[in-house]
């Protein structure tokens, strides 16, 4: 990288800062080759979040700052650090699933109910089932809410499908907690 | 009682059953009742239409199971507040085995999901590094940021024009842009990405307007 005393000179002589070693000539054929992504990012084809290298341990630590915010009721700063990674990248389920956590715990059920949608369009069906169920019910949960029963029930139902294909452990502790309440819901509600 | 309160998740699935059921039976106990069924599906359960439920409920009083007269009393209470009304205590334990294992998982999710790569970034990881080390790295240097936004808004704005992006695509972008610069105060100072996101504040600032109809870029 230019020094810095190299570039703010370069900012005074130029029009456009240029790095250390790119020649003006080379530098416009660099900048035609960017045309195309440079759409792309437009498009939303190219995530901002690729496009300006953001690290994953970033994006990993502002998740779990996220995270904190939720459990300590601060919905707010959890819903802006939530939109912020979903725009960063948009393809990750786990970000929409969490910013609609946030939304759904200040009450904004529609927004909420969207961004469990656009968690289930970023999941592979074939890999990814423990999460499919997750956003299925949470999903459902929001449509409950919403009086959108019938929808809410083939969420459930949705979410049951998935929650039977999964085989680790862990899973299956998850699975007998929610069909146990189902169960119970069900039976106890009449 | 917060959202994480166990109660919260577990108390919407039971309200989503009993309601269902609660239908089922409407319509399976009495014609009239059919009636309050249809005010039901036809409002949902939303806040403003459970007047109307309960008007029903008064209107068909003699013909309607008690039980869901009982119902409509129990969600006209509920629903206002969004908060489960009965939840014993062995409910309530899978609850929270649900909430714990819903917070404990959606990070490790996000491990593989990042380890992935995205199937539309995928061929445009190594220029997108490029670019970054074209723009990217100048951005170091906050002096200059000026500079490398003017650069950067002239070479987008001549792809915007140059690939017919349209109008509602460009606010698509800058709604993106919008929500990662929201992102500044939770970043530390001295990250990169700090820099890099006061690029994307002064890129939101400097993109130009937006036509007002959904035209290309183009004109």
């Amino acid at each position: 990288m230019a020094h810095r005393s190299e570039l703010l000179r370069s900012k005074k002589t130029k029009k456009s800062p240029k790095v250390q070693g790119i020649s003006e000539s080379q530098s416009t054929s660099v900048k035609a080759d960017f045309e195309p992504v440079l759409a792309d990012l437009l498009l939303g084809n190219l995530s901002l979040g690729r496009f300006f290298c953001v690290s994953k341990d970033l994006l990993k630590d502002l998740t779990d700052k996220g995270i904190a915010y939720l459990r300590a009721g601060k919905c707010e700063d959890a819903r802006k650090i939530f939109a912020g990674l979903a725009a960063l990248e948009p393809n990750v389920a786990t970000f929409h699933q969490l910013l609609g956590m946030a939304y759904e715990h200040s009450n904004r059920l529609r927004e909420a109910e969207q961004e469990y949608s656009s968690a289930l369009e970023c999941l592979k069906e074939d890999k990814q089932k423990e999460s499919i169920f997750m956003a299925y019910f949470a999903r459902g949960s929001v449509r409950s809410r919403l009086g959108e029963v019938q929808k809410a029930l083939v969420d459930f139902e949705l979410a049951k499908r998935y929650e039977s294909s999964s085989t680790r452990p862990l899973d299956k502790q998850l699975q007998a907690a929610v069909d146990g309440a189902v169960v119970r819901l069900t039976q106890g509600a009449f | 009682m917060g959202w994480w309160d166990p109660r919260v998740q577990v108390g919407k699935l039971w309200l989503a059953n009993k309601f269902s059921k609660a239908t089922q039976i409407a319509e399976e106990k009495s014609p009239e009742a059919r009636d309050l069924q249809a005010i039901i599906e036809a409002g949902g359960i939303r806040g403003r239409d459970l007047q109307k439920v309960k008007d029903a409920a008064e209107t068909f009083g003699t013909f309607v199971n008690e039980r869901i007269k009982s119902l409509v009393d129990e969600l006209t209470k509920a629903l206002p507040h969004g908060l489960p009304l009965q939840i014993d205590k062995e409910t309530e334990s899978a609850a929270q085995i649900v909430a714990n294992q819903l917070l404990n998982l959606l990070p490790k999710q996000l491990m593989g999901q990042l380890a992935e790569p995205s199937k539309s970034s995928k061929p445009y990881v190594e220029t997108a590094k490029q670019i970054n080390e074209y723009w990217g790295s100048l951005t170091l240097v906050p002096e200059i940021v000026s500079g490398v936004t003017d650069e950067l808004t002239e070479a987008l704005t001549k792809c915007a024009v140059a690939y017919g992006v349209s109008a509602n695509q460009l606010d698509a972008f800058r709604g993106r842009l919008a929500a990662i610069i929201e992102l500044l105060p939770y970043v530390a100072k001295e990250e990169d990405t700090s820099k890099k996101l006061q690029v994307a504040a002064a890129l939101l600032e400097k993109l130009p307007p937006i036509p007002e109809n959904d035209q290309a870029v183009a004109t």
